[in-house]
């Protein structure tokens, strides 16, 4: 039995396709068309997972939706009697996605995959879709389940049981109250982007003092005991279908929200630090009442939605000890819905019973497209560019060129579902080094300079490096820099002294492992394990050996505002737009020095618009 | 507004204003989790014509009074509304980059 699932239409289109209920296949649409954050119908995505499985649209059992049309109608007609006089900007913004789209989306659906009247059509609720994304593929028979996103219908947390194939939700909080509406504000507020300015938010965290903390609280929250509340509507927009704040929020904070891409100031820093706290103290209560209210006996607690990719709150999650056991869905936000409906529809629909695996049943997240030693090289030779066939020695030769302070690009096996690139869409560096992370921020991805760098790390090593000795194979869990580790420096004098200037702030030499070691010492770890990652492990193995370090630097294999290469092409040209040193596809090295001179007609930066 | 059904919603808003509300502040409540009973989270989905589309919103507002009146335009403007491969065949276009679509 064929399932194909769906995201599309909000954020961060997705196709996933089950075989029964093993994972065949999953990739955002972005990958293909390089729209960041593309969300249209998933075309692409869809015909790349058939093409996986090698079969046709014909094949398919049933097709679900993440979302639920009528419930999303429901929400935005309410959403106008809400705002009564003032829904102008509601009814005109969503009017066409609504009407022409969204509950329309059985037709879409045929209009891409051909009329099939055996095929089942399904929606799925959307914190359902996510839940089922966290929990069906996690190692656990039984799991409390928490969802945390901006909005789906009108659920902006969940909090659910899963047993075996059967998920119920337990309680909810309803828009306009939202975790992740909140953060997305503060986000649209200190100057960064709604739709990707999040991980940019978190990261300017460490670099403030939480001194707004008590304003917040007092201001805009109401914030009970279990950890749910509500927002103080006044200083927001975002119901009204505009902005994420207005002007009283600018007057609460002493001035206008920061221009994007201007100065970053301290207030900034001491907001996101402010924002960053208080969105901790919420999950951690929740999760807390969470285990006392649906939790005895189980030890075992998933994650999923847009919040859960807070890595930094995931890590005190991890920490507290709530639970003894967490797993995240690696694509948390709305493209791992799609895998979530599929999956719910399989055990659910079709009644399929789970067979729970010890590791986990995601296959490391490694579920979109790869490519064949053969079509690499025939795409090399057609394009007459210079390589070098290495075999078994590429694994060698890689860590050597990182020890000797190269960058390099790194393309092999499946493409990666989610936002994080773990080893095979990744450009990766010596962690050692002193100038790597602004080499890398200001020469390769061409980014802000305060941003952070994470560790790829042998799993048998982590506790060596990190105060942390689990799993994190998905790149979802911050932990600090072992004491040890550490190199001692003021970040409050530094700023002061460099008057805010971040890039001297990174410049400082903080730990043994600086590139990925952010300035609150903290990191974002990706354990890597031969067993999910047999290629990059080998990869770490050889650099250990060489240099004694099983830590190097992970980073997305694009520049800013692209979305992550998915294709041959893509790789190419990014190695040769920037300073990258080396291309690596498969056994295949290319040496930058040594490929036919770079010519473009245009300039390439004007072809992503800055996220 | 851009056109007559969307005015025509503006004015059903304007005269209903207030009589669907969010969850207010409650200082005496322990909680703003809503509770939620064992519920039937997926389901088949499809309508072809507005008596079929009709159908299903009075399982979805039968017994509300604004929504009720509403229903009728809801459901015409979505008939009205279906546009075949449109969004295809158009430019893709980015999300809004400082609002949020939901």
């Amino acid at each position: 039995m064929y399932i194909l699932g769906i995201s599309a239409l909000y954020h961060d289109a997705a196709a996933a396709l089950i075989k029964d209920d093993e994972i065949i296949a999953a990739a955002q649409e972005e990958r293909f068309t390089r729209i960041k954050h593309d969300w249209h119908m998933p075309e692409n995505a869809i015909n790349y997972c058939l093409s996986e499985a090698n079969i046709t649209s014909m094949d398919l059992d049933a097709v679900v939706f993440y979302d639920n049309p009528f419930k999303t109608l429901d929400r935005f007609m309410k959403n106008i009697l809400a705002a009564g006089k003032d829904s102008k900007d509601v009814i005109s913004r969503s009017f066409d996605t609504m009407f022409s789209d969204r509950l329309w989306i059985h037709k879409k659906v045929d209009e891409l995959l051909g009329i099939d009247p055996k095929r089942k059509f399904l929606v799925c609720e959307h914190h359902i879709s996510h839940a089922a994304s966290a929990f069906y593929p996690s190692p656990y028979e039984s799991a409390v389940i928490l969802t945390l996103d901006g909005v789906g219908e009108w659920a902006t947390t969940a909090i659910s049981v899963g047993n075996q194939e059967e998920i119920q939700i337990k309680e909810e909080m309803r828009f306009p109250h939202s975790l992740g509406l909140l953060y997305s504000a503060f986000t649209f507020f200190c100057g960064f982007k709604v739709n990707s300015g999040d991980y940019k938010f978190m990261g300017l965290a460490p670099y403030g003092e939480p001194v707004y903390e008590g304003l917040i609280r007092e201001k805009l929250l109401d914030i009970k005991e279990d950890g749910s509340f509500v927002m103080n509507l006044d200083y927001f927009d975002y119901q009204y279908g505009r902005t994420m704040t207005n002007a009283k929020m600018d007057e609460l904070f002493g001035g206008p929200r920061r221009e994007p891409e201007t100065e970053i100031t301290k207030r900034e820093m001491d907001i996101a630090a402010s924002v960053q706290k208080i969105v901790e103290d919420i999950i951690l209560r929740m999760v807390r009442h969470a285990k006392e209210s649906y939790g005895i006996g189980i030890d075992n607690l998933v994650l999923a939605g847009g919040v859960a990719l807070n890595c930094v709150a995931n890590g005190k999650i991890k920490k507290s000890g709530i639970f003894k056991n967490i797993w995240i869905q690696p694509a948390a936000g709305d493209a791992g819905g799609s895998l979530g409906c599929a999956l719910y529809a399989a055990y659910q629909y079709y009644g399929l019973k789970r067979n729970v695996e010890s590791a986990d049943s995601q296959k490391g997240s490694y579920l979109g497209p790869k490519y064949t030693h053969d079509e690499i090289k025939d795409f090399l030779d057609k394009n007459q560019y210079v390589y070098h066939e290495l075999g078994e020695d590429i694994y060698k030769r890689i860590a050597e060129e990182l020890a000797d302070e190269k960058v390099i690009g790194l393309f092999q096996g499946r493409m990666e579902f989610g936002p994080r690139a773990l080893g095979n869409r990744s450009i990766i560096a010596d962690a050692r080094s002193e100038t790597m992370q602004v080499k890398l921020n200001q020469k390769i991805k061409y980014r802000e300079s305060f941003r952070p760098f994470a560790p790829s790390v042998l799993r048998e090593d982590v506790s060596d490096y990190f105060d942390l000795d689990d799993d994190s194979p998905y790149m979802l869990l911050v932990a600090d820099v072992c004491k040890n580790r550490r190199i001692a420096y003021g970040l409050k004098e530094d700023l002061e002294k460099y008057e805010g200037n971040m890039l001297e702030i990174v410049k400082q030499k903080r730990s043994d492992i600086p590139a990925v070691t952010h300035v609150d010492y903290s990191a974002r770890i990706q354990t890597v394990s031969e067993e999910k990652n047999p290629y990059y492990y080998k990869v770490i193995k050889e650099f250990k050996k060489l240099t004694g370090c099983s830590v190097i630097v992970n980073t997305s294999f694009n520049v800013r505002g692209e979305p992550i290469v998915c294709r041959l092409q893509e790789a190419y040209d990014c190695f040769m737009r920037t300073d990258m040193d080396i291309l690596v596809l498969e056994d295949i090295m290319l040496i930058k020095e040594e490929q036919p001179e770079w010519h473009e007609t245009q300039d390439w930066r004007k072809q992503y618009v800055l996220d | 507004m851009e056109n007559r059904e969307m005015k025509m919603f503006y004015d059903w808003g304007n005269c209903h204003e207030g009589e669907y509300k969010y969850i207010k502040e409650d200082k005496d409540s322990n909680s703003y989790f809503i509770n939620r009973e064992k519920d039937e989270y997926m389901m088949e989905y499809g309508f072809a014509t507005i008596i079929n589309f009709k159908t299903k919103l009075e399982c979805l507002w039968l017994g509300e009074e604004a929504m009720e009146e509403i229903m009728k335009l809801v459901a015409s403007t979505t008939i009205k509304n279906y546009k075949r491969n449109v969004m295809q065949k158009e430019k893709k276009d980015m999300l809004d980059e400082f609002i949020y679509i939901f």
